[in-house]
C-alpha cells in the first residue's frame, strides 16, 4: 500500500495567471489533503475547513509558491494543529475520540477494529500522531516529514520510534 | 522493533488506509460539484470563510474579487472553448439511464454481484420506507433517484459495514449525480464500458489535463445499498465512469 504523498510530482508548472493550473492542483490534491486532515483531527467537517483554508492560502500565494503540494501539506498540518489547540483551550468540548463522526457513510465504512486503532493513535502526543500519519499513510521519507513539520530528520526518526512503541503499548494494554 | 510493535504498525497502516478510504467514499457521496471532487469555486470559498469570520476585511475583499473573477472565468472560458459547463446538471437534465445499465456499470466498477429476488421472497420493508431511510441518511445531496428495487446482493466489501458478504436481500437505490471535471466516460449509445476503474491518488498526478472533460449533461451513476432486514446503510457506490448520451 502506498499513500498519496510518496512521490510528489515536480513542482507544477507555474502558470500564475491561469486558473487551470490551480484547478488541476485542486482536483488532484483536494481529496488526499482532506484525508490527511481527517486522519489528523478526526472531524470531517472541520477537516474540510482546514483544507479550504490551505487551498485559499495557496491561491493567494500561487505566484510565489514553488512546490504547491509541499505548501498544502504543511498548511494542512498547521491548520490541524490550530484546530487541536483551540480544542484544548475550549475545555467544554468533548475529547477528540468522543466526537461522533459526522459522516454516516464514513461511519459505516470503518470497522470497529480500525476505530480502536485510530482511537489509540489519538492518545499519542500530537507530534507523534503527525509523524505516524505522514509516515504510514502519506509514505513520506523522514526528510520529507522533517520538512513538513520543521524538524530535523533525526528528531523525526526518534519520534517515530517512540510513537510505535507507545502505540503498541496502548494496543496491547487493557482497553 | 518488537513483535507487538510490528503488529501495531500493521494495524495502524490498515486503519489509516481504511479511514482514508472511508473519507474517499463519503466524499463521493457528498459530491456536490462545488466543494466535492469537482471544480474549485473561489466564490464558495470566500463565502464559507467569511461565515467563519476569520479573515481580515481586506483579505476578504480581495478573496471576493478573486472569487468573482474565477467564477466568471470558469463560467465563460469553457463555453468559449466548447468544454464542460460548471452549471449543475439540474439545469441541463441528462437522460435518465436505464436502471439495468446503471447497475451493470456499478457492478463492474465495484465488484457487486446481484440477482433477482427468488420467487415468493418478500422484503421486510417497502420501497417508501427505504427511501425515507435514504433521505434521513443525508446522502442524497443533489442526486436524482431513478430507481429503487430489491435484489439478492453479494458485496465483497460488505464486512466493512458489518454485513455478511454472501447473498443477502438488499435494497438498491440507483441514482445519478451531475458529473464535473474530467475522467472516463461510459457511452450510453454504444454500451461500451470504460477500461479503467477508479485510479489511486498516486496514479493520476499531473494527468488531469490529458483526460477529456465531461460534456455538459454527463452524470455519475451510483447506487446506495440498504439492508432490508435492518435498514442499515450498506455502502454508497459511485461509478468512476460517467454516463453521457
Amino acid at each position: 500500500m502506498s499513500g498519496p504523498g510518496a512521490d510528489d510530482p515536480a513542482p507544477l508548472a507555474p502558470a500564475p495567471a491561469a486558473v487551470d493550473g490551480f484547478e488541476a492542483t485542486w482536483q488532484r490534491w483536494r481529496l488526499p489533503m482532506l484525508q490527511l486532515a481527517t486522519l489528523l483531527i478526526d472531524a470531517r467537517d472541520v477537516a474540510e475547513d482546514v483544507v479550504q483554508d490551505a487551498f485559499l492560502g495557496l491561491h493567494r500565494r500561487w505566484v510565489d509558491v514553488d512546490n504547491p503540494v509541499a505548501y498544502l501539506r504543511t498548511a494542512v498540518v498547521n491548520g490541524c494543529r490550530s484546530v487541536l489547540r483551540r480544542r484544548l483551550l475550549a475545555r467544554a468540548l468533548p475529547p477528540v475520540s468522543a466526537i461522533p463522526h459526522p459522516d454516516a457513510a464514513s461511519a459505516v465504512l470503518v470497522s470497529e477494529e480500525h476505530r480502536e486503532v485510530m482511537a489509540a493513535l489519538r492518545r499519542l502526543p500530537r507530534r507523534q500522531q503527525e509523524v505516524l500519519v505522514l509516515k504510514y499513510w502519506q509514505d513520506l521519507s523522514d526528510e520529507q516529514i522533517a520538512l513538513t513539520l520543521r524538524l530535523s530528520a533525526s528528531t523525526v526518526r526518534a519520534t517515530a520510534t517512540r510513537a510505535r512503541t507507545a502505540l503498541a503499548a496502548i494496543l496491547d494494554g487493557p482497553q | 522493533m518488537t513483535v507487538s510493535e510490528v503488529d501495531a504498525e500493521q494495524r495502524l497502516i490498515a486503519a489509516l488506509h481504511a479511514t482514508a478510504d472511508a473519507v474517499h467514499a463519503s466524499d463521493d457521496a457528498r459530491l456536490d460539484g462545488t466543494w466535492g471532487a469537482g471544480a474549485w469555486s473561489g466564490r464558495s470559498a470566500a463565502s464559507r470563510l467569511s461565515s467563519q469570520r476569520r479573515l481580515a476585511p481586506a483579505v476578504l475583499a480581495a478573496a471576493v474579487v478573486l472569487a468573482v473573477a474565477i467564477g466568471l472565468a470558469v463560467r465563460w472560458l469553457p463555453a468559449r472553448s466548447g468544454h464542460r459547463s460548471p452549471t449543475p446538471a439540474a439545469s441541463a437534465a441528462p437522460h435518465p439511464p436505464k436502471s439495468e445499465l446503471t447497475v451493470r456499470a456499478i457492478a463492474a466498477d465495484c465488484g457487486l454481484r446481484f440477482s433477482p429476488l427468488p420467487t415468493g421472497t418478500r422484503p421486510a420493508h417497502t420501497a417508501a420506507e427505504v427511501l425515507a431511510r435514504y433521505r434521513r441518511s443525508g446522502l442524497q445531496g443533489n442526486s436524482a433517484v431513478i430507481h429503487v428495487h430489491a435484489a439478492m446482493m453479494s458485496d465483497p466489501v460488505a464486512r466493512k459495514v458489518g454485513l455478511p458478504p454472501g447473498p443477502r436481500l438488499m435494497w438498491m437505490i440507483d441514482f445519478t449525480r451531475p458529473a464535473v471535471g474530467r475522467g472516463t466516460m461510459f457511452h450510453l449509445s454504444t454500451g461500451r464500458m470504460p477500461t479503467t476503474g477508479r485510479t489511486a491518488p498516486n496514479n493520476d498526478a499531473g494527468q488531469a489535463s490529458s483526460v477529456p472533460s465531461y460534456p455538459p449533461g454527463s452524470v455519475y451513476v451510483g447506487v446506495t445499498l440498504i439492508d432490508d432486514a435492518t435498514l442499515r446503510l450498506g455502502g454508497n457506490r459511485i461509478s468512476s465512469s460517467v454516463l453521457t448520451s
